[in-house]
């Protein structure tokens, strides 16, 4: 029954839409790269857009004045010789007001005195690595700078640079947006479609299933859960039924067969011959297996809820004092002898009931004129020994189940185990020596209770 | 002394009927717990044997409408033994006793007796157990027709314990009780007590026996004819 409590719903969903938008993302991503890659050209283009956009970080117009300062991010690129790229700055009259040139600004660029053209591009060879040349008119305060780049080797990955802008603006950017709506939007609604599932088990929780109006309100759900609910409902119905036939059972033992039982015993007092006194022995027994079947089934409903404080000492005086005059009534004797009044929680009526039995096998079992002595200890612990021929197994240490000797006993035994089970301890059979059987009631130590004295 | 039964089984109360009245009581004897009601409302009652399981309802509600009354009849239950929760219902609800069914003559007379003994206006004060008859008034112990010659304090030891016939005294009881006759009592004068009186009966034929529960008290039980 013990798993481990699931994750929260609201985390599966999120958990499992994060992962498929990163699986939709990485398709994208490919599908860019692909796209992209195909067109090395518009790639070029690209790479010119970028690179002028950060080149003109580094112009600075003061009224008809301009000035230049190459900006830091791209000094390694057009500040150092033979880098592989070349940039030039000039107006559109000529006056060149940055230059990073080599003969390939000769070679590629349009010459200073033509008027330049707002965009131009030429790829100097086909493919990949990117190798293009081209131009850029940026205007700033009324001013149209035209600005010049060339890329003989791609020797700093401009191309790489240029596809993860683009894949950050245009798929990273919007994507992420629309997953935190999406997961908002999700967990909103998951969390509200269990509010009434949440409601429901809070409400399971408080329930005793065996209260006549233990049912889960229905109304107000989604239909899936109603079903459950619905599901829920009518297995508390059939848990109802069936303790009320137990109990419609065990009370049918207890009322009407006991009344026949008690006709019959005082039927045959009035019939004076040994056959009657036979039957009666026999009737007896009768009527002890079913009080012990009557016992064990009811035993069965009980849980811990109303246990209490029992000392044992106390516990033990009182069924001794009980029991003794059936026990010499059977020409038996009984003692009691006890210890520093251990206490435990527990049902003081089952565990009388668990001692009674004991000292009932013990008379019925051990043979005659045998001395019974209760004890309680510290373990806690209690137990009746007696000195007869008992129910002793053939060798120590034989499994329980193997001390049947008498009918009856097996099952006397078995409500002792159950009692002793409910309170947490268990039942030790053994012989004594020389001669004789003991019983032993070991409770678990219960160290926060203290004697109520 | 007059007597009721409230017991569904037709044959059962007249099984009971014929066993009460041979002990010289008077008996009425009705099957439900209305006519059981009704009969408690006309007459005054000296015990109350009473059912557990009636048709008509729960012998332990008449019960507890008899308490509610504040009547103190002595009642005593024929239930289930064993049937824990049915004990501790009776307790609660106030009975006297309990005769779990089936029972013998035997047990049921013995049951009554003693409840009728308890009852504190009885009309039968002499108290008795086998062949021993105590009589508070005169203080007299007789075995059959002899008369005992008890010390006081064996005497008042005996009558605690005729008291409570087929049952446990518990030593620490007796300590009390015959501390009020004598000075404080140690427990090993209890002891000291209880053996003389052991040895007084001794010669006689009194039909009990005085046993002693090591760790619990003294049990005074009559012996089977």
């Amino acid at each position: 029954m013990k798993h481990a409590a699931a994750a929260p719903l609201g985390r599966i969903v999120a958990l499992r839409i994060m992962l498929f938008a990163a699986l939709a993302m990485l398709t994208q991503l490919v599908a860019v790269l692909v796209e992209y890659g195909s067109d090395p050209e518009y790639l070029s283009l690209l790479a010119l857009e970028q690179e002028t956009d950060v080149l003109a970080l580094g112009l600075s117009v003061q009224g008809n004045h301009l000035s230049y300062q190459l900006p830091d991010a791209h000094a390694a690129r057009y500040g150092t010789e033979d880098s592989g790229y070349v940039a030039r700055v000039r107006t559109a009259n000529g006056v060149v007001l940055f230059s990073h040139c080599d003969a390939a600004c000769t070679e590629h660029f349009l010459p200073l005195d033509l008027n330049p053209p707002s965009v131009w591009l030429r790829v100097l060879t086909p493919g990949y690595p990117l190798s293009f040349a081209g131009g850029r008119i940026i205007e700033k305060e009324g001013q149209r700078i035209f600005f010049e780049i060339a890329v003989e080797r791609d020797t700093q990955h401009v191309v790489w640079e240029v596809l993860a802008d683009e894949v950050l603006d245009h798929m990273i950017l919007p994507m992420s947006l629309t997953l935190i709506f999406v997961l908002g939007a999700t967990l909103l609604s998951v969390r509200s479609a269990l509010r009434p599932v949440t409601a429901a088990a809070e409400q399971a929780e408080e329930l005793d299933p065996l209260s006549p109006d233990a049912r889960i309100e229905e109304a107000g759900m989604p239909r899936e859960i109603a079903q459950l609910a619905g599901a829920v409902n009518r297995s508390y119905a059939r848990t109802r039924e069936l303790m009320a036939a137990q109990k419609l059972f065990t009370s049918a033992i207890a009322h009407e067969i006991r009344t026949p039982l008690a006709i019959i015993r005082l039927e045959l007092e009035r019939i004076d011959h040994p056959a009657a006194r036979r039957a009666t022995a026999e009737l007896d027994e009768l009527s002890h297996f079913a009080e012990q079947l009557v016992t064990l089934a009811r035993l069965e409903a009980l849980d811990r809820s109303g246990f209490q404080p029992v000392a044992l000492d106390d516990l033990g005086r009182d069924i001794v004092g009980t029991m003794a005059p059936f026990v010499y009534s059977h020409g038996a004797s009984i003692a009691f002898e006890g210890s520093d009044n251990p206490t435990l929680p527990g049902n003081a009526a089952l565990l009388k009931d668990a001692v009674r039995n004991l000292i009932e096998n013990a008379v019925r079992h051990s043979g005659p004129g045998i001395a019974i002595v209760v004890r309680t200890d510290d373990g806690p612990g209690l137990s009746v020994s007696d000195d007869g021929t008992g129910f002793v197994p053939s060798r120590p240490g034989d499994a329980p189940g193997h001390y049947k000797r008498a009918g009856g006993l097996g099952i006397g035994l078995e409500i002792v185990r159950r009692i002793a089970a409910l309170h947490g301890g268990r039942l030790e059979l053994e012989r004594v020596e020389p001669h004789g059987t003991r019983a032993r009631l070991i409770f678990a130590p219960a160290p926060s209770v203290t004697p109520d004295r | 002394m007059r007597l009721l039964l409230v017991e569904d089984s037709a044959r059962l109360r007249e099984l009971v009927g014929e066993t009460i009245r041979a002990a010289g009581w008077r008996l009425d004897a009705v099957g439900t717990v209305a006519e059981g009601e009704d009969a408690l409302a006309a007459t005054s009652y000296d015990l109350v044997l009473l059912d557990l399981g009636l048709p008509d309802g729960d012998g332990l509600d008449l019960l507890r409408a008899l308490r509610r009354r504040k009547d103190s009849t002595p009642v005593l239950a024929l239930t289930a033994r064993g049937a824990v929760d049915e004990r501790i219902a009776g307790l609660d609800a106030g009975a006297d006793d309990y005769l779990p069914k089936p029972f013998n003559n035997g047990e049921l007379l013995a049951r009554a007796r003693a409840l009728l003994r308890r009852a504190p206006l009885s009309a039968d004060p002499v108290l008795e157990a086998g062949a021993l008859r105590y009589d508070p008034a005169t203080h007299d112990v007789r075995c059959g027709e002899e008369i005992l010659a008890l010390a006081p304090r064996e005497r008042a030891a005996l009558e605690i314990l005729m008291r409570n016939v087929g049952r446990v005294t518990a030593k620490r009881g007796l300590e009390e009780k015959l501390s009020e006759f004598d000075e404080e009592m140690s427990p090993n004068a209890i002891e000291v007590v209880l053996s003389r009186l052991r040895r007084r009966l001794a010669p006689y034929e009194t039909g009990t026996a005085i046993e002693t529960v090591r760790g619990v008290g003294y049990l005074l039980r009559e012996l089977d004819a």
